[in-house]
């Protein structure tokens, strides 16, 4: 009771302070515009702004462009939580974070585009950041023609098999009429001060590189070759630091990619050797292929897919121990019917015995509209199954069906949905499980009779799962209450509340939930946001070492500039 | 050789680039740049699938994935599996990161995931990073692939993390009576397995043992044995109990290794290991 009252008075000065200034903010479109020099308005944005402005350099012509985009988000808010750091991420205390964004273009008249991007993150919030001073992202390039250049955080993506990965490093692209030369080096870390010092790592530092040749063929086809290696620094983490043993890796890889019409094709072929220390190498191959064709009523697609156990490149799409073929299609058959099918067949050589070797799958969709009897209403029905066996030969599935109606009319909306889910496996019979999920929505949208005035959206929804396993049925059942409403130039408030319960099949008492937010924003001098929010979560419990609960109150600023 | 030769070299058009899994030969067409409000975008893209996720809703999930994704199937079952064995599942972001481009978008993040489990409603946590590749379709973002740790699907990877105490050991214990090893073991993509074993092995004496782990909840599992270090110390394998001898050579070590059959990150099955010292 006295922690509410202590957050009720907290969101009464919240709320006095939000209305005050709301009150007596200046209205975006109050002030009528002004003609002046140049120089006048570089000086008045200045003072504005502060700090240095960018230059702006007039060519002959007059051609040349700057560009300065940035921002700042500013948050003050006070935690509080109990129930443990098992139960709940929140840390209690009084926090801030600030977010910084800049984005400075330069495009000059032969069109070359020079760039800087920054963005980074202060918090003492421990729960947020690990690290109080948190780079998000930094990049510098330049681009023309037949050049592209990148520094910093640079997002590689060559080919399926052989990088398609984060890198923290450097970036070139040359364009040689029909020839393109890609390459890229770096670090591959998880953040820019894991990099700055050990103190923070957890895993080794891992240094890459890859390079791509590719040249347009046959049309609008293109065959392409890459090759990439990563080696981890093994005294980049102190001795008995790091779980793993330090690895390295080097993959080559061709493919073509083509695209006629409707056809589109790609496929690719690798070779990997890869080492742990202390171990001897391992070689493996990859290839994977994929084809799809789309048609004005339907679409077709298919691919095969092999990746060794010991295939490991620099490409997050690239999974070892995966080989899978796949078709599927949609067609929309008829003006009110839609169909959608897929079918697969999966082998997985890193499963573990509760896990699939091998599997099996199936969805199916139905789409049905009804438009022309009963405009605005529609159906789904969907059917998704997936039979498997484990590597000690027990079979293992699941199999999914559910419908779900939804009806729309003038500013009304609503859906109600019914699923039904299926899961079995020999190797951990008594994890069996059916489960029955109901879930319903309904929403209405509002308007002001006038052009330029408020609008509002106020939903509510429901919902009740019952899964029976083992010996008993987890049942639970939510309802909850969401609204956002805008005043234009005025106020943007969004609000949340729900509550719930769950009766384990344990027979150990129920736990309750309730959740609740609101925010409520106010726009001022173009894009700036002044923002309060509220919110509050909670389990009760019957079993005191699940109750747990978290509240945030603060207030935020947004500057844009 | 010929591969090069034909890519130097070989037939040309002046047709433009055809799609496919290029990604960096079509963007290079379009602004090479995006706007940083992009990165928001597609980090909410990411939050309504962890939301989604949470809730249990497979097929919004289903929805916002590459069909072509590699361990597409692979994915979608363990998944399902995961959200059978795991109740009021919650995942928590930090340090979050967000690099993007005209077409993809790149998301690094650390990540918590709290959980009851659906045997015995005890709660469970798991932790790891994971670099999200999203790409654009049409006005959406949708998940192209993930690589590091799963925080969605145990059976797509995710790094085990193996904790040992107590970290040294006396190499005089005898004397007062030494120490159990107690092991913690915590891997997702052991979720609904019962049991499981890790290996301990000396650096001296050439002892070897098994240790049975056993789940207390999905993905968390522990184990413990007992250890003895003393003058001239016989050893025998394989009988429940760490045997070294105190006799130089010494300081010795022991390791515990576990074998993750899949720790993520794209990585082949490698041995997680942790080192006692004994001196």
């Amino acid at each position: 009771m006295r922690d509410a009252m202590l957050i009720a008075r907290r969101l009464f000065w919240l709320c006095a302070i939000f209305f005050s200034i709301a009150a007596f903010s200046v209205p975006a479109h109050s002030e009528p515009p002004r003609l002046t020099d140049n120089g006048s308005v570089l000086l008045a944005f200045q003072q504005a702004a502060g700090g240095e402005l960018p230059a702006i350099v007039e060519q002959k012509e007059g051609g040349t462009k700057i560009e300065w985009h940035g921002g700042a988000t500013v948050d003050y808010y006070q935690n509080s939580s109990s129930g443990g750091t098992l139960l709940t991420p929140v840390i209690s205390g009084n926090f801030e974070r600030t977010e910084i964004r800049s984005d400075v273009r330069a495009t000059s008249q032969n069109g070359s585009f020079s760039y800087l991007q920054l963005s980074a993150t202060n918090s003492n919030d421990f729960a947020a950041q690990r690290n109080p001073n948190l780079v998000n992202m930094v990049q510098a390039g330049y681009t023309s023609s037949t050049l592209q250049l990148k520094a910093g955080d640079v997002p590689v993506n060559f080919s399926t098999l052989g990088t398609q990965n984060s890198f923290r490093g450097l970036f070139g692209q040359v364009q040689m009429a029909e020839t393109s030369l890609a390459a890229s080096i770096g670090y591959i870390a998880p953040t820019w001060n894991d990099i700055a010092s050990a103190d923070s790592r957890t895993q080794y530092l891992r240094n890459a590189g890859s390079a791509k040749l590719e040249r347009s063929v046959f049309g609008t086809g293109r065959i392409f070759a890459t090759y990439q290696f990563y080696s981890d620094n093994s005294s980049s983490m102190p001795f008995g630091q790091s779980f793993l043993a330090a690895a390295s890796s080097q993959v080559e890889t061709i493919g073509f990619a083509y695209q006629a019409g409707s056809l589109g094709l790609t496929s690719e072929f690798g070779i990997g050797n890869w080492k742990e220390e202390d171990q001897e190498s391992k070689v493996d191959n990859a290839y994977v292929l994929d084809a799809t064709w789309q048609g004005n009523q339907y679409g077709l697609r298919a691919g095969y897919h092999s990746i060794g156990t010991y295939f490991s490149s620099l490409s997050s799409q690239a999974m070892p121990g995966v080989e899978e073929s796949y078709l599927g299609g949609n067609w929309q058959a008829l003006s009110w019917l839609a169909l959608q099918a897929d079918l697969r067949s999966s082998e997985n050589r890193l499963a573990i015995i509760t896990g699939s070797s091998s599997t099996n799958g199936i969805l199916l969709t139905q789409l049905l509209k009804f438009d022309e009897k009963l405009p605005g209403l529609s159906l789904t029905l969907t059917e998704n199954m997936s039979y498997g066996q484990d590597p000690s030969g027990g079979k293992n599935g699941n199999d999914t069906y559910g419908a779900n109606i939804g009806y729309v009319t003038g500013p009304w909306n609503s859906t109600l949905s019914y699923n039904r889910t299926s899961v079995t496996s020999d190797a951990d019979s008594t994890s069996d499980s059916k489960t029955d999920a109901w879930m319903v929505n309904l929403g209405r949208s509002l308007n002001s009779p006038t052009a330029a005035g408020w609008s509002a959206n106020i939903g509510v929804n429901g919902s009740y799962q019952n899964q029976s396993i083992g010996t008993g049925n987890n049942i639970s059942s939510q309802w909850g209450l969401n609204f956002n409403g805008t005043i234009i130039d005025w106020i943007i408030l969004n609000g949340v509340y729900s509550e719930g319960t769950l009766t384990p099949a344990t027979g150990s008492g129920a736990m309750n939930n309730r959740n609740y937010s609101l925010e409520a924003s106010h726009p001022f001098r173009n894009q700036n946001i002044f923002k309060v929010y509220v919110r509050n979560t909670a389990n009760f419990s019957g079993n005191s070492a699940l109750a747990n609960e978290a509240s945030t109150v603060g207030t935020q600023v947004v500057l844009v500039f | 050789m010929l591969t090069l030769i034909l890519l130097l070299f070989g037939p040309a058009t002046l047709a433009e680039n055809g799609p496919g899994d290029s990604g960096a030969s079509e963007s290079e067409t379009k602004a090479p740049v995006a706007n940083l409000g992009d990165a928001m975008k597609a980090q909410q893209a990411l939050t309504e699938i962890i939301h989604a996720y949470e809730s249990g809703n497979t097929l919004l999930i289903q929805g916002r994935i590459d069909p072509s994704m590699i361990g597409y199937q692979r994915f979608l079952d363990g998944m399902i599996q995961d959200m059978n064995l795991m109740k009021q599942i919650n995942v928590h972001l930090f340090d979050t990161q967000t690099t993007v481009g005209p077409d993809v978008a790149v998301i690094q993040t650390g990540w918590e995931k709290r959980f009851l489990s659906s045997a015995n409603f005890a709660p469970g946590i798991f932790s790891g990073r994971t670099t999200f590749l999203l790409h654009r379709d049409g006005n959406s973002w949708k998940i192209a692939s993930m690589v590091g740790d799963n925080p969605f699907s145990g059976q797509s990877g995710t790094l085990g993390q193996l904790t040992v105490s107590p970290l040294s050991i006396s190499a005089s214990c005898s004397v007062l009576g030494c120490p159990n090893i107690n092991i913690t073991l915590d891997d997702p993509d052991l979720s609904g397995l019962a049991t499981t074993t890790v290996e301990i092995l000396t650096s001296k004496g050439g002892d070897r043992e098994i240790v049975t782990m056993t789940a207390t909840t999905p993905g968390h599992l522990t184990g413990s044995i007992g250890t003895i270090v003393g003058p001239g110390q016989p050893v025998t394998q394989l009988n429940n109990r760490v045997e070294m001898s105190s006799l130089p050579p010494m300081p010795a070590t022991i390791t515990i290794r576990y074998y993750d059959q899949n720790p993520g990150n794209n990585r082949p099955p490698s041995y997680v290991v942790r080192t006692i010292n004994v001196s």
